[in-house]
């Protein structure tokens, strides 16, 4: 009980837009430089230092962009359904900000993870494009960033636009599991035709520590791009309050 | 009955009210004043608790409208700017589907403006005078406390309006209270009413 | 009409028919869903609603059941011919029956959160088939593949038990859903 307080403390003080505008802008090279880092040296650790795979040779190296793209193109919407129940039971309007600014990203994240999944396949399965449960699910989740970033344009008001994307967040992660199922489920069904199961052997440490930092690597850079793009946005809304004004005239200075 | 607390409201963050503030009584009749885009209608919806308002609170019976918005609903009649008028519903279909029906006679209501012979019509034949005089037959449907209504003046002819005015004195005299905005003058020749210009 | 697009062969045609209906239920929904909440929204029926202080999901529910009632009829009817059309046996349009019963609430509470995201929005028909079919898959999927399952003679219960848990889940939570977003979006 003790621990949730000041938690839920910390989160009330977080909604308030000046807060946050500082916070970030703290944290924010911070997070800038570790996410080059770590990206920098995953990504030469991955692609240079890493011996190749016995079976696909150098090919699996695609794997350092496109595990971290899968994972972060999952990992965001989670956390922008986590913003929507902030948004929409407490009314934390920050809340609401960041889910618009998060899902562009988890949209260029699942492009990212099905071009570099297609481009990985063709060589390893002989075809671009298979319709596979994990393949078709990452495009409905697409699919999905693609009609949350399209409602957002469509509505005027941006506040209203924030709601109304969470509502369809939630409605979205209650069905995205769903949507699993019924995709592996419908594979199954069709078993036979000319897919080809590509069974993924036990990954290996040298290849496991590289992915690793590639992973935390891509989380840290998503982050940086949403706090720092997050930022211009409450500034861009906020632009009559006093604080932004106060700022202004003092960084002018 | 109402109070309205220093209310603010902005609208495509532009401010659109500001410290608007008045109270009106049991038995009183408030009439709003301005002209067109001084936000008459989005201070009714305010006070209907369509919106929230920026800053200041509406209050009824001393009570924050948002505190229990369904409940203080309930006492509340709203007509507003568009009729809440189905036009592919007959007109007793609409009637009785409308949220403010209790359990009248449709018959007998519908007589109160005289449309008895296109009971039976699609609601969309009408006139757009009469369709407004359907949306205001809720006045006489409900047993609301405060009346909100838009423009209710307008599309209206001498006799209609006679009939309005009459109701709404009735009204009144029952203890209910009346918030209705208009561009123009009211006609009546009684003083005893507030106005309060946007 | 798809049939005369494609070779006019039985056994193929049987193999693509439960497909080919889910697809077009699912565009006849949306169609008729499209403009659900439009006449309410522009003649300030809606507006009614929401000063009503009633329960808004319950009177969004309404709406939609009633909708739903409507909408069913014709589908039923349009039951056997299809089955004549594609030459499906007594058993299989009884499944396909049973499928459009068990799962068209659950599209059709979808199609009006749809409906709900597009009031007050100009060029909505793409932006609502662009919301609408991520999230109709599951059960275009289990739709199309209980009809498939009942033609190769195995059991269909357990999927129609599932269409139907999908329907009630949807009848459950969508109104809540909806009701929220007209809430939101009625602020002009």
């Amino acid at each position: 009980m003790i621990s949730i307080i000041p938690m839920w403390k910390l989160l009330y003080q977080l909604a308030s837009p000046k807060l946050f505008y500082a916070l970030a802008g703290r944290i924010i090279p911070g997070i800038a430089v570790c996410a080059l880092l770590t990206l920098i040296i995953g990504v030469i650790w991955g692609l240079a230092f890493t011996p190749p795979d016995y079976q696909q040779g150098d090919a699996f190296r695609i794997i350092y962009v496109h595990v971290p793209s899968a994972f972060l193109s999952m990992a965001l919407y989670g956390w922008m359904g986590f913003l929507a129940v902030l948004l929409l039971v407490w009314r934390i309007k920050i809340a609401g900000l960041l889910i618009s600014q998060i899902a562009p990203i988890g949209a260029c994240m699942a492009f990212l993870a099905l071009i570099t999944g297609s481009i990985w396949g063709k060589p390893m399965w002989g075809a671009w494009w298979v319709w596979d449960a994990r393949l078709t699910s990452e495009l409905i989740l697409l699919l999905l960033y693609a009609a949350i970033l399209a409602t957002h344009q469509a509505i005027k008001n941006k506040e209203d636009g924030d709601k109304i994307i969470a509502i369809l967040t939630l409605v979205g992660l209650v069905d995205l599991p769903i949507i699993h199922y019924s995709v592996y489920w419908w594979n199954t069904l069709h078993q036979g035709s000319t897919l080809f199961v590509f069974a993924r052997p036990k990954i290996d440490s040298s290849m496991l520590y590289p992915l690793l930092l590639t992973i935390i690597g891509f989380f840290l850079y998503c982050l940086w791009i949403i706090l720092e793009k997050a930022r211009q946005e409450l500034l861009l809304r906020e632009k009559r309050q006093t604080w932004v004004k106060i700022q202004f005239e003092g960084e002018a200075k | 009955m109402l109070d309205v607390l220093n209310l603010s409201f902005d609208y495509q963050e532009q401010p659109l009210l500001t410290k608007v503030a008045f109270h009106l009584p049991a038995g009183g009749l408030l009439h709003l004043r301005g002209g067109n885009g001084a936000g008459k209608t989005t201070l009714l919806k305010l006070i209907a608790g369509l919106y929230r308002p920026a800053e200041g609170e509406v209050q009824f019976s001393g009570q924050n409208i948002h505190q229990d918005l369904a409940a203080y609903q309930r006492q509340l009649c709203f007509v507003g700017h568009k009729t809440g008028i189905n036009p592919s519903l007959t007109l007793r279909e609409n009637c009785f589907f409308d949220l403010q029906y209790q359990d009248s006679p449709i018959e007998q209501l519908i007589t109160v403006f005289k449309l008895e012979q296109h009971l039976d019509l699609p609601a969309g034949l009408l006139s757009a005078g009469q369709r407004r005089q359907v949306g205001l037959l809720r006045l006489w449907m409900s047993d609301a406390k405060l009346w909100l209504l838009d423009e209710p003046l307008v599309a209206l002819d001498d006799k209609a309006l006679e009939l309005i005015m009459a109701k709404i004195a009735a009204h009144r005299e029952q203890g209910g209270a009346v918030l209705l905005t208009s561009h123009q003058k009211l006609p009546l020749n009684s003083v005893n009413y507030q106005e309060y210009c946007l | 009409m798809f049939p005369l697009t494609l070779k006019p062969e039985v056994t193929l045609l049987r193999t693509i028919a439960p497909g080919l209906v889910w697809m077009a239920i699912l565009l006849s929904m949306l169609l008729s869903a499209e403009r659900l909440f439009q006449q309410d929204y522009e003649q300030g029926v809606m507006e009614q609603w929401l000063v009503s202080g009633r329960s808004l999901p319950l009177l969004v529910s309404a709406k939609v059941i009633a909708h739903w009632l409507f909408n069913l009829l014709p589908l039923l009817i349009l039951c056997p011919l299809v089955a004549l059309l594609f030459s499906l046996s007594v058993w299989e349009t009884w499944v396909l029956a049973l499928t459009i019963l068990t799962g068209t609430p659950a599209l059709l509470f979808l199609c009006a959160l749809v409906a709900a995201f597009g009031v007050g929005i100009n060029q909505r028909g793409v932006l609502m088939a662009l919301i609408l079919l991520p999230l109709a898959l599951p059960l275009l999927i289990f739709g199309s593949g209980t009809l498939t399952i009942a033609m190769q003679d195995l059991p269909v219960r357990g999927y129609l038990a599932l269409l139907l848990a999908m329907s009630l889940i949807a009848a459950g939570f969508l109104p809540y859903a909806i009701a929220g977003v007209i809430r939101i979006s009625h602020v002009d």
